[in-house]
């Protein structure tokens, strides 16, 4: 059952004309059979009259044709005076006395008594034949068949004909009845469907009919049962993520005070590198941490915000000055270009994407390598682009890298340099969460990965 | 090859056609005799609505319809239909049958043009 | 206007059932009701021109053009009926393993334009003769629309009353009624061909007509579901019989075919499928 609409208003047609038709039929059949013997009826009260008279022989020896009367409004009467009945008197040995001016001058039926049909004059008749018991007269009477089928049709069709053309409008009334009975089903679906990704709040609607409430109230508990797991999640992962920073603090601070006694005490030089080691393996970690806490700040089916009107060139200047450091260390070149280009976002959302797509093309491009940023906007759109001279991403990655904790090669990347398998994830969390796309490329000018953003603009109105 | 004969026969006559005369037809040097019997059609009505037949034999009943509209030749008795267009002539083989009326009728215009087959 | 019901109503009936017990079983095999138009179309558009050329049909064969056209017509659809029967089997034993969806396409849309052809001719004859021609509007229309009614509104059962089984015991039932309704229609196509003497005519085997005249609209549902016939000759029952036996075969094919061809990979079916 493809549509529930569909099916109820065919089959309650269905039913409508079939049971209509059928006692319309019915009813038809035996308004004919009805009509028939009324027609009989008449013919005999023909041929009664007929008896009364007493015609002979003219005296030439022909017999009597008798005009029709006819009434002097035809018009009016078009129907009964086409009824006109033909009739015909013999003798007893079958010589004609007197016919009707209809009536052909041979005999029209045996000289048997009763109804019979017989075809004359080119059409079918109903022939009523009787003995007039006192002269032995035989009396015939005939009505053409196709008239009294017509007569008694005109009236029935006309009972009839109202039914057939109201057939129609049941079915229109019926379809949009169903439509209207089925309305509830619709809001519903459209409630349900209407709600956004984050909002699991319940699903409240005025008058729910009663058909329906087992299916709100499941769809409810369904909707909180989510609500509260995913409030589980976020808390269990944000909660872990920040009791995890202060002890790794504390440890940050040890190592430090750890390496200082080292470099005091003077020599062990072992002692040292190890410190050292572990001083970065505790900085990825903290990182790791960090981006753990971000990301889940920022999870598009969790985040509500007021987004307000940032400018990205602004943006990624103060972020560019704040990370230059780092792009210094490894002596790569490093360039801007752009202007200002508004768009309706979180800052810090965004300030966080601008920090991790420019770290990660500082990190996979070798020393020595460049790095370009560019900010427009386009008619309508802004477009952060950026390009590295590192080694880019095979095609075939390109949608697995935005996976949590993945990272290209497993955990050594061939650039040799370690990450949290975050960063782009982090990344299309916020370019969702923002309405914009991304998409990976070869960079053409630099020859390694090229990653585009693209956002709606934010029109205030007084952009030229 | 008895049928095209048959036809070719009946065609012939057909032209002369003697209206509610039941003609018996001895074909050329066929050695089965289907009797041949022939109607007409003329404003809905068959002539003749009556016509008599030999009891359990095959009989080649040809249909002239000489009105301008097609009319079915129908029989539930007969367990015959045959849609004949105006101005043409179509041929139903009946029976064998047992001695009985069989009615039939014409499916476009069933309250008049009505006949029956009686055998005997 | 009873006899342009009856007309109606005898033609469409045939051509319902035969069209919503097909559209059932095709929504078992998992195909759309986008073949649906496109074979209406040819059945309708095939239906007007074997009535326009009806003359010279009635005229061919020595005079039986008209017997032969409808007997092969009503034989062909049996004969897709049966195919149908292998496909729906097939089916019924794996669903979705093995089918063949060009191949079931083609023999639907072939069946349903037959049908329409053989019964939309004689409607558009009579409606055309009588309604336009002879101006008898009102009543040839208000009977035709009965007639129409009541054959769409028992498609219309017929269709829910399938699809409300199970996809699998609808194909069974369909299978079943198209068996029936198969062999009822080379029963009639025996009929046509001993009116036009090309097969053996004997005195009628018996009459019921007194207890179900083919003339009642009980006798003109039976008629269009079992092939009726309340005086009927030996040669439609042995086509009746035949009918039967051949498409019980045709089920056992379908039935069995399955097992074989999930067995061999290369077997009939497959090839049967890549052929359209």
């Amino acid at each position: 059952m493809a549509s529930i609409r569909l099916f109820l208003t065919l089959t309650l047609i269905a039913i409508i004309v079939m049971v209509s038709f059928l006692s319309s039929l019915r009813g038809y059949r035996e308004s004919m059979l009805e009509a028939d013997s009324l027609f009989d009826l008449q013919l005999l009260e023909h041929v009664k009259l007929l008896s009364l008279l007493n015609p002979e022989l003219s005296s030439a020896g022909y017999a009597r044709v008798v005009e029709e009367l006819v009434l002097p409004q035809q018009t009016d009467l078009a129907l009964t005076a086409e009824m006109r009945i033909a009739y015909q008197v013999f003798n007893s040995d079958g010589t004609l006395l007197m016919r009707s001016v209809l009536a052909p001058v041979a005999q029209i039926s045996p000289f048997e008594v009763g109804y019979r049909d017989v075809n004359f004059n080119g059409y079918r008749w109903r022939v009523l034949v009787i003995r007039d018991p006192e002269q032995h007269h035989w009396l015939m009477a005939a009505q053409r068949y196709d008239l009294r089928y017509e007569l008694a049709e005109s009236v029935i069709l006309e009972a009839v004909i109202p039914t057939l053309l109201s057939i129609p409008l049941a079915a229109l009334l019926i379809w949009f009845t169903v439509g209207y009975g089925l309305r509830p089903i619709r809001v519903l679906a459209r409630e349900v469907r209407s709600k956004e990704a984050s909002d699991l709040s319940t699903v409240e609607l005025e008058g729910i009919p009663k058909e329906l409430t087992p299916l709100t109230q499941s769809t409810n508990d369904l909707l909180r049962r989510l609500q509260s797991s995913f409030a589980r999640e976020k808390r269990f992962a944000g909660d872990a993520a920040h009791e995890l920073r202060t002890p790794i603090s504390t440890l940050k601070v040890q190592i430090h005070n750890l390496q200082a006694e080292l470099a005091d005490g003077g020599g062990n030089l072992e002692a040292a590198a190890t410190a050292a080691d572990l001083h970065q393996g505790i900085d990825t970690i903290g990182h790791l941490v960090e981006q753990i806490l971000v990301l889940n700040r920022t999870a598009p089916d969790l985040y509500m915000v007021q987004f307000v009107p940032v400018d990205v060139f602004d943006l990624v200047r103060d972020v560019v000055s704040a990370e230059y450091e780092q792009i210094l260390q490894r002596d790569q070149n490093f360039e801007l270009d752009g202007g200002r280009a508004m768009v309706k976002g979180d800052a810090t959302a965004l300030r966080s994407l601008t920090v991790n797509v420019l770290t990660n093309a500082s990190k996979y491009t070798s020393a020595g390598g460049s790095i370009r940023m560019l900010v427009e906007s386009v008619g309508g759109r802004v477009q952060l682009q950026i390009e590295d001279s590192g080694p880019g991403i095979p095609e075939a990655y390109y949608e697995r890298v935005f996976d949590r904790f993945y990272r290209l090669d497993g955990d050594r990347h061939s650039s040799g340099v370690s990450g949290s398998g975050l960063g782009l994830a982090i990344v299309k969390h916020i370019v969702e969460m923002h309405g914009a796309q991304i998409a990976l490329s070869r960079s053409q000018r630099l020859g390694g990965l090229c990653v585009t953003i693209t956002f709606n603009a934010f029109e205030t109105g007084t952009d030229s | 090859m008895t049928i095209s004969t048959h036809i070719s026969s009946s065609i012939r006559l057909g032209a002369r056609l003697l209206t509610g005369v039941v003609l018996y037809c001895m074909t050329m040097g066929a050695q089965a005799q289907t009797p041949v019997f022939e109607i007409e059609i003329r404003e809905h009505l068959f002539y003749p609505s009556e016509f008599k037949i030999p009891a359990g034999q095959k009989v080649k009943l040809i249909i002239y319809n000489r009105d301008a509209t097609p009319e079915e030749f129908e029989s539930y008795e007969l367990n015959r239909e045959k849609v004949i267009v105006g101005n043409t002539q179509g041929i139903v083989f009946i029976g064998p049958l047992k001695p009985g009326e069989y009615p039939f009728f014409g499916e476009f215009n069933p309250k008049t043009a009505q006949g029956k087959v009686i055998v005997e | 206007m009873t006899s342009a019901v009856i007309i109606v109503l005898r033609e469409v009936l045939e051509a319902v059932l035969i069209i919503c017990m097909l559209l059932a079983s095709s929504s078992a095999l998992g195909l759309r009701f986008r073949w649906l138009p496109p074979a209406l179309l040819a059945g309708l558009v095939g239906a007007l021109a074997y009535a326009l050329s009806l003359e010279q049909i009635s005229m061919a064969f020595e005079g039986f053009g008209q017997e032969i056209v409808n007997a092969v017509l009503l034989l062909m659809i049996t004969v897709l009926l049966l195919a149908h029967n292998i496909l729906a089997m097939r089916e019924f034993k794996a669903p979705e393993v093995s089918r063949l969806p060009m191949l079931s396409l083609a023999i639907l849309s072939a069946t349903i334009a037959m049908a329409i052809v053989r019964e939309g001719s004689e409607i558009y004859l009579y409606v055309y003769s009588y309604g336009v021609v002879a101006g008898d509007m009102a009543s040839v229309l208000s009977g035709a629309a009965i007639g129409t009614g009541i054959g769409f509104s028992l498609g219309t059962f017929i269709y829910y009353s399938l699809r409300t089984l199970s996809a699998r015991h609808c194909l069974l039932f369909s299978s079943i009624m198209a068996l029936i309704v198969g062999a009822g229609m080379s029963s009639q196509a025996a009929l046509f061909l001993a009116q036009s003497d090309l097969l053996p005519s004997s005195e009628p085997l018996w009459d019921t007509s007194a207890w179900i005249a083919e003339s009642s609209l009980t006798g003109e549902l039976l008629q269009a579901v079992i092939g009726y016939e309340s005086s009927p000759i030996a040669t439609q029952l042995g086509m009746f019989v035949g009918a039967l036996l051949l498409s019980l075969a045709a089920i056992g094919i379908g039935y069995f075919s399955v097992r074989a061809s999930s067995e061999g990979p290369g077997a009939a079916g497959t090839t049967g499928g890549r052929g359209e």
